[in-house]
């Protein structure tokens, strides 16, 4: 990750060619996953190909789920095709983005671009609903880790609101 | 460069070749529609199932056939020592034939419509009615041998269907989707999902609904033989939970055979007027009782166009069209409204 943000540098790992299972493993929504429920879940996931400077969603976008990166690299960015373009990271392999989408019916905050060509592993939530379904033990695991990574994310942007709030104040804090 | 006349010709077999697959392709619809549609059926009903076996490590190939196994001996068991009052055996031991009653029946109608309303004495309603009613009946006979041989290959066809539909459905969908493009690719995920928690939860609702309908209307028949002739409880009550499948016609179908049935059985008015109330009350416990409790996945569709697409599938596709508009008609809606979705995304 080459930028600052809520993205989370603690997620990256370096690796060579590995099989789905190892890359899912290193993931925190998948950590407290065994081997055996790994191989579960490798058949629950999507395995795509993105080539550079294809979207793999867009801001405002009802969003399905998270993606994986196994090979490549994804940019993630606000008003995509635009003037005001923001780019917020850029996600390398073994990173992973989306994951509030797993949660069901929201709409996607950001827009995804693959920098490069990349392979990425989806993971979305209807394939959690029938984790959760059929194997309620994975998917309590994966409902856990996914409440963990989410409050990560929120403890974070506590951390930036206090930083922020101590330079500039309340009201910059506020957004006034 | 090939000379043009090869690539006519390459045209000319392209053209042929893609001919011959539609044709191919809607001939199969047409053999294989029937049974396709009564395979899914079959599939959604035992799908609550399946996933509870799966959830005990069963393969969902073993667990259908575990399931259907179970399905098959508890209703045969049913049929074979159904109660004496429900009727399973031969109607009342009348040597007249169906016809003979039904035009005795219709003549006795007649002259008390005759005597009591006189303005349509000149309509000669038992004729009509009977030389109609004799054309049924003839043409019924022609059909049934097909019939017949239909049903059986239906009732094999269709299990096995339904098995393949169980245990390789989910990866037929995975591969469908593998081959979307990435633009609409979370859009067909999410599409796909909607259909199966639509559809699914309406047709599950739907024949969890009619088995109480008929479950209703057998007790209610039963207790209402104590006091009234009412034979073949059995027959009416599955034509009822059956034709309950389908929304605001369904019973009135059913009620509409048992009303003909007891007619043409030559039964007293007091039976036929028992068979009404009790297909009315059946109706209210249904509406009031049974529909709020297992329809609980609504397909979300506007009561007219419930009644729309009903005309336009009874039209097209007879009662096969029946018992496939809603569920076809609320995919088209799903669709329709994820396209919708990702258009105004695109264009904002």
């Amino acid at each position: 990750m080459k930028q600052d943000g809520i993205w989370g540098s603690s997620f990256r790992r370096s690796r060579q060619k590995e099989s789905i299972s190892d890359i899912l493993r290193t993931i925190p929504l998948f950590a407290n996953l065994t081997q055996k429920e790994l191989k579960v879940l490798e058949e629950s996931v999507h395995k795509r190909t993105y080539q550079a400077g294809e979207t793999v969603f867009v801001e405002t976008e009802p969003g399905a789920g998270m993606y994986v990166i196994e090979s490549g690299r994804v940019d993630i960015v606000l008003h995509h095709n635009s003037e005001k373009r923001l780019l917020l990271a850029e996600l390398e392999p073994g990173e992973f983005f989306g994951e509030m989408a797993l949660l069901g019916d929201t709409t996607r905050s950001a827009t995804a671009v693959a920098r490069e060509r990349s392979q990425l592993i989806g993971f979305f939530h209807p394939d959690l609903l029938e984790v959760i379904n059929l194997h309620p033990q994975i998917g309590a695991r994966i409902a856990l880790g996914l409440a963990k990574t989410l409050a990560d994310r929120l403890r974070y942007t506590n951390g930036q609101l206090r930083e922020l709030w101590d330079i500039r104040g309340p009201h910059a804090a506020a957004g006034g | 460069m090939p000379p043009q006349g090869a690539s006519w010709g390459n045209q000319f077999i392209g053209i042929g070749a893609a001919i011959l697959l539609v044709v191919l392709v809607a001939l199969t619809i047409q053999v294989l529609l029937v049974p396709l549609v009564a395979a899914m059926f079959l599939a959604y009903l035992f799908e609550p199932g399946i996933e509870v076996l799966q959830r005990r490590g069963m393969g969902r190939g073993q667990a259908y056939l575990i399931i259907f196994a179970i399905a098959s001996i508890g209703l045969v068991t049913l049929l074979s020592f159904a109660p004496a009052w429900l009727g399973a055996g031969s109607t009342i031991g009348s040597t007249q034939t169906l016809s003979d009653r039904l035009e005795a029946q219709l003549t006795q109608l007649e002259n008390w419509a005759d005597s009591h309303l006189p303005m349509f004495k000149s309509i000669r309603v038992s004729d009509r009615l009977s030389a109609q009613a004799v054309g049924v009946a003839e043409s019924l006979i022609t059909a049934l041998p097909g019939l017949v041989t239909s049903f059986i290959v239906n009732l094999i066809l269709v299990p096995i269907i339904a098995y393949f539909i169980v245990r390789d459905g989910r990866k037929l969908r995975r591969r469908i989707v593998a081959l979307v493009p990435n633009r609409y690719f979370e859009m067909s995920l999410i599409m796909f999902h909607r259909i199966d928690e639509q559809i699914g939860g309406y047709l599950r609702g739907r024949l969890i609904e009619c088995m109480l309908v008929g479950l209703t209307q057998m007790l209610l028949m039963g207790i209402a033989s104590v006091v009234v002739e009412q034979p073949q409880i059995l027959l009416i009550s599955i034509v009822c939970g059956l034709t309950n499948v389908i929304p605001y016609a369904g019973p009135v179908m059913g009620s509409a055979f048992g009303v003909f049935y007891y007619f043409a059985l030559g039964l007293p008015s007091g039976s036929i007027l028992a068979l009404l109330i009790i297909a009315a009350v059946a109706h209210l416990i249904d509406n009031i009782v049974i529909a709020p409790a297992v329809l609980s996945h609504n397909v979300d569709l506007h009561p007219l166009t419930v009644a729309l697409v009903l005309v336009i599938g009874g039209e097209v596709l007879g009662v096969l069209g029946l018992l496939i508009a809603i569920p076809v008609a609320s995919t088209i809606k799903v669709v329709a409204t994820e396209f919708y979705t990702n258009y105004q995304v695109q264009v904002r």
